[in-house]
């Protein structure tokens, strides 16, 4: 069974930069992708990242997520399709009464919004599994620290990734006790959703009764009365400053597509 | 406040006139309990479930009120300070607290962050940490184990890295609240052998190296023969307390409390021999066996052998078959050529340590999983061109958590579930419902909650959501894991009624006494194969395969075997026993 956003341990140039660099090179990607609607540009920063999997041997792991990103592209593209009325019309649904009023179709400015909509998630998506992928959670807790983040929330996201994969297993086994006693996963998508019960009820009713038993074991180890000093200080190498260069490289490049090309 | 007590150690622990009452509950959870514990001493909690053992343990930690809500009375001191009033630092700082549930108290990503956890919370320096990082991974037997995830460690490992991560508040309590219920035999023994240790040793890494006062909840009484001090509850109040000899001798009290006696005492009671002292150990009840000049009657033990010899006279057809199967996750070998033949109405065990291949067995059996290689063939129906679905009308799988599976609102429509999947009339249904809650002692339950009924309850009702597809063959996964000693009796004494009306039973367990007291057949799994397969009387007296399989026989069979007549419960043991003329 594949674990979804977990740790996958290695050496590569990713893992060994400091989390907060990493932080950084995240927020200032899912930043640009927002803020840019180039289509070129949007297709350098997935080249950024895919660059950057490939180097750390992380490839198999963006392939994994292609066939959901295209099924998440193309309900996006067919949404702003039929909901973004703008430029020429390409296909024509409904005929307009008035001569030399557009009619409602599929048209140039909703197919493009569509593209770009899907290149943005697929670039803000495959940035952050990069990034939880290649830091180790205490890292990732450290970076986040370093951001001034509460360390409630802190603690939350870094638990939350911790029992997906309990979770996950969890899971498996209630569908499996299920299956046993005849349980068919339904057809459709009203079926589906009505045979998510027998799952879904016992996942949540187990998993509210671990909640207690972490939260007291979170006390106990004096979470309450907390003076925190991490174990392990952030070190910036020889990575970090090649990060620099990288961030500098992609805002060349998005300066150069904003403001020379505008 | 000063103590008023003078005994000669000044009490690390003192209750007087202790009740109290959880929040949103009218029952009290304690009554009236006194008493003093002093430093050092390993105290161990026995009872039914509901007797407020836990409730107990969080009293004597300082856990009530602060991190417990309730209503309280009477007085508590912990080393003499009052913890209703104390911060809860204080109490984390002098209380290490161990559940049973050690998924849940691991969230760490590496083993020296889950014991960094606590001083880093407490501000230590990192010099000092990472020193008692490496002192406590010794102790707890993890040395080099810094960087691994705790997800990656078996059962034992990850329990004993629990008691770790507490050991690095250094605490002056160590409460354990059922350590070893979800771990096998394997990883019973190590959390033991660290609870030993750390009694004898101290808290290793502590600098004044105080005393641990260790208090440990435990459902088997033969691990509770190393305690200093046992203390029994029933319905939140003391029944007994004091050395363990004193309280194990009352076996009366044992059975009245619903707690397993312990075997060898419960031997010479229902012998009703008046002994000179209490044995705890085999040794201690071969000399008193040979002091008081018994005997085994070998015409009896010869007549009990064959009696199980023409057991298998009463089998039916073969109704499991497996032939050369093999079976592997991802390029790992999981089953390795099992072949494998079952007949109707055989009662039998699949034993063997954690990750022997059990439970992937017993998937392949009803059809979750289908081997690479072989057929697995049940009822007549090849696993691998019938649905589970199809399955499921003959062979009913059990799981071990009920939790899994229970979803519904009434015990009735929960029981209903499968029958209605599989298309059968409303009357029909309500025929087969009732059918099978009146087999499981449930009859008269069907309109309520089955959230709300007791863990041993809501196993039945899983068991009775099988039993309505009325399958042929039933497998139930650790049936008697997390009940207390007279559930797991109710639940063994129903399996063994489904057997005598004609059911095929498997199950899975550790538990040695089940195996002995209950189960025809035994299939002892290592590494993949069938390491033996034979009934239990052979099984329990071959030391090769004991040793093989790091199986612990029950203390009376290991008794009796001593004796050269393996016995399989006490009652069988006292019917061949008599005692020589003129003793």
């Amino acid at each position: 069974m594949s674990e979804i956003l977990q740790y996958i341990p290695g050496t590569s140039p990713l893992h060994h930069l400091n989390p907060v660099t990493k932080l950084l090179l995240v927020i200032l990607i899912v930043g640009l992708c927002v803020m840019s609607a180039q289509v070129p540009f949007l297709c350098f920063l997935i080249g950024v990242l895919v660059l950057g999997a490939l180097f750390s041997g992380l490839i198999k792991e963006i392939i994994n997520q292609v066939p959901f990103l295209i099924l998440l592209s193309f309900f996006l593209v067919i949404l702003t399709s039929l909901t973004v009325q703008e430029g020429d019309l390409l296909l024509t649904i409904l005929p307009s009464a008035e001569p030399g009023v557009q009619g409602y179709g599929i048209t140039l400015g909703g197919l493009l919004f569509g593209v770009i909509l899907s290149l943005r998630f697929i670039v803000m998506i495959t940035a952050f599994q990069l990034f939880v992928v290649t830091t180790k959670p205490s890292d990732l807790v450290t970076g986040l620290l370093a951001f001034r983040l509460p360390v409630d929330y802190v603690l939350m996201l870094l638990i939350a990734l911790r029992f997906i994969p309990s979770l996950q297993l969890e899971a498996r086994r209630i569908h499996e006790a299920q299956l046993c006693r005849g349980y068919n996963p339904g057809t459709g998508i009203s079926g589906k959703i009505r045979s998510m019960k027998p799952i879904m009820i016992p996942l949540v009713a187990n998993s509210l009764a671990k909640t207690q038993v972490l939260g007291l074991t979170l006390d106990m180890r004096g979470y309450r009365a907390r003076k925190n000093l991490p174990l392990h200080k952030l070190v910036f190498g020889f990575g970090d400053v090649i990060s620099a260069v990288l961030v500098v490289i992609i805002l060349a490049a998005f300066a150069y597509l904003h403001v020379f090309n505008a | 406040m000063p103590i008023l007590f003078h005994v000669e150690k000044e009490p690390l622990i003192v209750l007087s006139d202790f009740s109290f009452t959880y929040q949103n509950s009218k029952d009290s959870a304690l009554s009236n309990i006194s008493l003093t514990i002093c430093p050092g001493e390993v105290i161990g909690i026995m009872g039914a479930g509901g007797a407020g053992k836990s409730t107990f343990a969080y009293a004597l930690s300082g856990l009530i009120p602060d991190f417990i809500p309730g209503n309280y009375q009477g007085i508590v001191r912990i080393d003499n300070r009052d913890p209703m009033t104390a911060p809860p630092r204080n109490v984390a700082e002098t209380v290490g607290l161990v559940f049973q549930d050690f998924e849940s108290q691991l969230f760490s990503s590496s083993c020296e962050l889950e014991i960094a956890f606590a001083m880093e919370n407490r501000g230590i320096s990192r010099t000092l940490m990472q020193e008692q990082i490496y002192r406590i991974l010794h102790q707890i037997g993890l040395p080099g184990y810094e960087i691994r995830a705790p997800s990656s460690l078996s059962g034992g490992q990850k329990q004993r890295l629990v008691i770790g991560a507490v050991l690095a508040l250094s605490p002056e309590i160590l409460c354990l609240d059922e350590p070893v219920t979800d771990l096998d035999p394997v990883g019973k023994e190590e959390i033991f052998s660290l609870i030993a240790s750390i009694r004898r040793n101290g808290n290793d890494h502590q600098s004044d190296n105080k005393p641990v006062t260790s208090i440990i909840i435990e459902h088997e009484t033969e691990e509770m023969t190393a305690v200093d001090r046992l203390i029994l509850l029933e319905n939140g109040r003391i029944v007994a307390n004091g050395a363990v000899q004193d309280v194990m001798q009352d076996i009366s009290l044992f059975r009245r409390l619903g707690i397993m006696p312990l075997p060898v005492i419960e031997y010479f009671h229902d012998l009703s021999l008046c002994l000179s002292r209490v044995p705890l150990t085999i040794s201690d009840a071969i000399s008193l066996y040979h002091e008081n000049h018994l005997t085994l009657d070998t015409t009896r033990y010869q007549e009990i052998i064959r009696q199980e010899k023409n057991r298998s006279q009463t089998y039916g057809p073969e109704i499991i078959s497996l032939k050369n199967v093999h079976f592997g996750y991802e390029e790992k070998p999981v089953l390795h050529d099992i072949s494998l033949t079952i007949r109707s109405r055989e009662c039998i065990a699949l034993i063997g340590p954690n990750g022997c291949g059990k439970t992937t067995l017993s998937r392949q059996f009803t059809g979750l999983l289908h081997p690479d290689t072989g057929e697995v063939t049940i009822a007549g129906l090849n696993t691998r061109s019938h649905s589970i679905h199809e399955l499921s009308r003959h062979i009913g799988y059990v799981f071990q958590n009920p939790d899994h599976q229970i979803f519904s609102e009434t015990v009735f429509d929960e029981v209903a579930y499968g029958v209605r999947l599989h298309g059968f009339s409303s009357s029909e249904v309500t025929l087969r419902v009732s059918e099978a809650l009146a087999a499981v002692g449930l009859s008269g339950h069907e309109s309520a909650d089955p959230f709300s009924l007791p863990k041993g309850d809501r196993q039945r009702v899983a068991v009775a959501s099988v039993l309505a597809l009325r399958p042929d063959i039933i497998v139930m996964d650790e049936p008697t894991t997390g009940l207390d000693y007279r559930d797991q009796v109710r639940m063994m004494e129903l399996i063994r009624e489904l057997n005598q009306k004609g059911h095929t039973i498997i199950i899975i367990t550790h538990a040695m006494w089940v195996v002995a007291r209950y189960v025809h057949r035994v299939i002892v799994l290592k590494d993949g194969q069938i390491l033996a397969d034979d009934n239990p009387r052979s099984i329990f007296s071959n030391e090769e395969i004991l040793a093989k399989a790091a199986i612990k026989p029950p203390q009376i069979t290991a008794f009796s075997s001593r004796l050269g007549y393996p016995m399989l419960s006490v009652q069988e043991m006292v019917s061949v026993t008599f005692q020589e003329e003129g003793a």
